[in-house]
């Protein structure tokens, strides 16, 4: 059992050391295989991927020579296709799989991964990196649902790169570990790819969440959108680093990226660090953010109304959760989801749209 | 016509004046605790400040040159000369000045401003100031204007004492610690309680020394309840060396108090501008921020704030243009330490001729801040696509009970608008000029008329040729 410490999820341009938001250590111990199960067709990986991922090198260096679980996904043109992951690991254990995902011309493919653990078991440390390769007009969701009870540990990792008018579909919900590290880095190469990340959590206690999230537009008419909505309960602390790099080159290009962070822990803190970098003159970057506390007048609302501010946060807590899971395109996934959180709503084959 | 006519009047060559070295007295290039000590003997400073100088310059040799913004791998501090005393002393009068330096100070507007409307005027050339002067009705408000040399040997010394550089310790960054060690120059301002001083005072900077440093150091302190506009301006000739400024303002706003602090830079092209500026703002104070960064080959420049009293506030304007040659890496911070405490920080940025432009920020919004308010707002324009725009900005929030909000742009000037302003007989040139004056109508509506005119002359003169 080696541990190493790992350098990951560095912004893509440093600033003052004194924030702590440049980059994160993180120790981990060289990963066995992880069981994956799958549903749909998965092949066993021959040549890796060669991909930028979101957490960076160090990373993609520990897996490399590890043993751990390899597959690829292939998607063709000809028709939507569905794959499901379910990554169960080993109570105490360090354990990494590594997909990648090769979408051909014009094939249109929805990943399912989940990691949804038993309540009460031992704490587990997950890695899982995801690399994919988009081709012309290829079209790609990749849905992730963390749900890990208890004291495990993420790290997960994804890079993309999408050909001409290829579309990237990034919908990540975290909702369990007590640790979870995550990085994209998505490389719009083709002219008139796109993507579009939605990342959504919920941390309690003292979940500690850190993500990076990377959108290179190299091509023409790019575009992206990130979307990035949470609630900080308790003592849960959050770092999101965000970067839109418009790229010389990227004539037409538009790129935004919006937070917002809901804070009701009384001892939760929240960091962000939304970057734009450019060097093309005909583009256009957005940003925004939003942190604090709930609406005043939505409290006062709510509460004149005979509930108490504690089911009002519940409330808004839940209704953010179930837009997510709206928001996903996968009645399945979100069900899961629902069932994860407790959340009384339509689901399955009570939905109109199952 | 009428455009032409406007470039000619602000001809850059007013801030290109260069006058032959005729110094009193030069220290060797380099830093050395021998070349530190002999600065401290010349300037006879008392032995506190002899100690604190080799110091600093201690802790300048231990810590590292910043990683994580532009490169200043052309800065040769072996090369560097840090004090030059010009062929003077410190003047009252404007016509004891020598000739060639009062003639640079002329050119650049700075008699005739304190005529007009200013109520005291410190001039500092090179290493010292040439020129202090405080209007007598301000001086028998009880307000205190000194150059900061004479600060240490006057009634006030241990008031400077007890503040200097506790704001800003040398422990802060390397040139921070180089400050320590070989500041020079600067000004001492302290605003009795309660007095207002209705019109700005102004110290202005001209280093005119080729490979010199220039390390002034501004300390100010608005006692409760009294209030200050502080002007400084700076600018140097063009050389083929590297010149460094190294500065420090530490602004002192007591309860219920409010200063203003605004800064037009326009530093030579060779210059490497590493200044540190930080405010702290008890109970109820006001702090403002209005900041024009035009010259300088590269800028590190963050004006913070410490929001340390209840209810005290922070506002920072600030508008950067980086052309050709120049990496200007600028923003502002700000740390929330009291409840109900208020910031916004509002920005411009342009970026043309290869120039690179950076905006960087830091909110931090403490566990004891509850009921803060921030709101950052940063807007980038492009003008070709060789240039460079990013925006760094991080926020830090440890309280549930705040709001934080932040929005930033970054696009270029519409073909729509140049061409409404073209179809009414503006030319191109002018039409894109004018535009560019309008985005930074912000930092201009906060100046002085003659200080916004003088902007817009710089906005203009930079953007002149700026089409094909």
């Amino acid at each position: 059992m080696t541990e190493k410490t790992l350098i990951v999820n560095a912004l893509a341009a440093k600033t003052w050391y004194w924030l702590k938001m440049n980059d994160t250590s993180v120790r981990v111990q060289r990963p066995e295989p992880l069981a994956v199960a799958a549903e749909g067709e998965v092949s066993p990986a021959a040549e890796p991927l060669a991909c930028v991922t979101g957490m960076g090198e160090e990373l993609t260096g520990l897996l490399a020579e590890s043993p751990a679980t390899r597959m690829r996904v292939d998607a063709k043109a000809g028709g939507a296709q569905t794959v499901r992951l379910h990554l169960a690991p080993n109570s105490g254990a360090t354990e990494a799989a590594v997909v990648d995902v090769h979408a051909a011309e014009g094939a249109d493919l929805t990943l399912v991964m989940d990691c949804d653990r038993p309540a009460g078991a031992k704490g587990a440390t997950v890695i899982a990196q995801t690399r994919l390769q988009l081709g012309k007009g290829a079209k790609v969701r990749l849905i992730q649902l963390w749900l890990n009870r208890g004291q495990d540990v993420v790290l997960n990792d994804i890079g993309a790169v999408c050909g001409e008018k290829a579309d990237f579909a990034l919908s990540q919900i975290y909702l369990g570990a007590e640790k979870v590290y995550a990085g994209a880095e998505i490389a719009l190469e083709g002219a008139k790819s796109q993507t579009e990340v939605r990342q959504t959590y919920q941390a309690e206690k003292n979940q500690r969440f850190d993500f990076n999230d990377n959108v290179r537009h190299i091509g023409r008419k790019t575009v992206c959108r990130i979307d990035v909505s949470g609630v900080l309960n308790d003592g849960a602390s959050k770092l999101f680093r965000g970067t839109i790099d418009l790229q010389k080159g990227a004539v037409g290009a538009d790129g935004a990226e919006y937070e917002n962070v809901l804070m009701l822990g009384e001892a939760a803190s929240n960091q962000t660090i939304p970057l734009i970098l450019c060097s093309e003159e005909d583009v256009k970057g957005n940003h925004g953010a939003t942190i604090g506390r709930l609406d005043e007048g939505l409290l006062f609302y709510l509460t004149s109304r005979g509930l108490s501010e504690e089911q009002v946060c519940e409330m808004i807590a839940s209704a953010r959760l179930n837009a997510a899971c709206e928001a996903l395109g996968d009645p399945r996934a979100a069900c899961q989801v629902m069932a994860y959180a407790n959340i009384d709503a339509p689901c399955g084959e009570d939905r109109d749209d199952a | 016509m009428e455009e032409k006519t406007r470039v000619d009047d602000i001809d850059r060559s007013m801030y290109d004046i260069r006058n032959e070295d005729r110094d009193a007295y030069r220290l060797g290039a380099g830093l050395t605790p021998e070349l530190v000590e002999q600065l401290s003997r010349e300037k006879g400073d008392p032995d506190w400040m002899r100690e604190f100088r080799l110091k600093s310059l201690e802790i300048y040799n231990q810590l590292p040159v910043p990683d994580w913004g532009p490169s200043i791998e052309g800065l040769d501090m072996d090369k560097i000369v840090t004090y030059v005393r010009p062929n003077t002393k410190m003047q009252g009068e404007w016509s004891e000045v020598p000739q060639d330096i009062k003639s640079t100070f002329d050119a650049l507007g700075i008699p005739e401003a304190e005529r007009k409307y200013l109520a005291g005027v410190g001039a500092q050339y090179d290493s010292e100031l040439v020129y202090h002067n405080l209007r007598k009705e301000v001086a028998e408000q009880g307000v205190v204007y000194l150059d900061f040399e004479s600060s240490l040997r006057s009634e006030y010394a241990d008031m400077v004492r007890e503040h200097f550089m506790t704001l800003v310790p040398p422990t802060d960054h390397k040139f921070a610690a180089l400050h320590g060690a070989v500041w020079s120059g600067g000004s001492f301002v302290y605003v009795p309680k309660n007095v207002e001083v209705e019109i700005p005072l102004q110290s202005y900077f001209r280093l005119n020394a080729k490979g010199a440093g220039q390390f002034e150091h501004t300390l100010i302190i608005v006692d409760e309840g009294a209030k200050l506009h502080f002007i400084e301006g700076c600018s140097a000739p063009r050389y083929n060396v590297a010149n460094l400024h190294a500065g420090c303002v530490e602004l002192f706003v007591r309860k219920g108090a409010s200063l203003r602090y605004s800064t037009i830079e326009n530093w030579s092209r060779n210059m490497y501008n590493l200044n540190t500026k930080r405010a702290t703002v008890a109970e109820g104070g006001t702090m403002e921020w209005v900041s024009g960064s035009f010259g300088s080959h590269v800028s590190y420049l963050y004006p913070m704030t410490i929001l340390r009293g209840e209810k005290s506030r922070m506002e920072f304007t600030g508008i950067t243009f980086a052309g050709h040659d120049q990496n200007l890496d600028t923003g502002a911070k700000v740390v929330h330490s009291a409840p109900n405490t208020s910031s916004y920080i509002n920005t411009k940025s342009i970026s043309k001729g290869g120039g690179v432009s950076t905006f960087r920020s830091a909110v931090v919004v403490g566990a004891n801040a509850k009921g803060s308010r921030s709101a950052v707002s940063c807007q980038s324009l492009m003008l070709d696509d060789i240039s460079r725009s990013d925006t760094i900005p991080a926020i830090d929030v440890r309280t549930p009970d705040a709001d934080v909000g932040h929005e930033a742009q970054i696009g270029r000037i519409s073909d729509e608008s140049v061409f409404y302003l073209m179809s009414r007989g503006i030319s191109e040139e002018e039409a894109r000029a004018m535009i560019v004056s309008g985005f930074a109508d912000n930092v201009s509506k906060e100046l002085p008329m003659e200080y916004a005119i003088e902007m817009n002359n710089l906005i203009r003169m930079e953007m002149k040729g700026s089409i094909g």
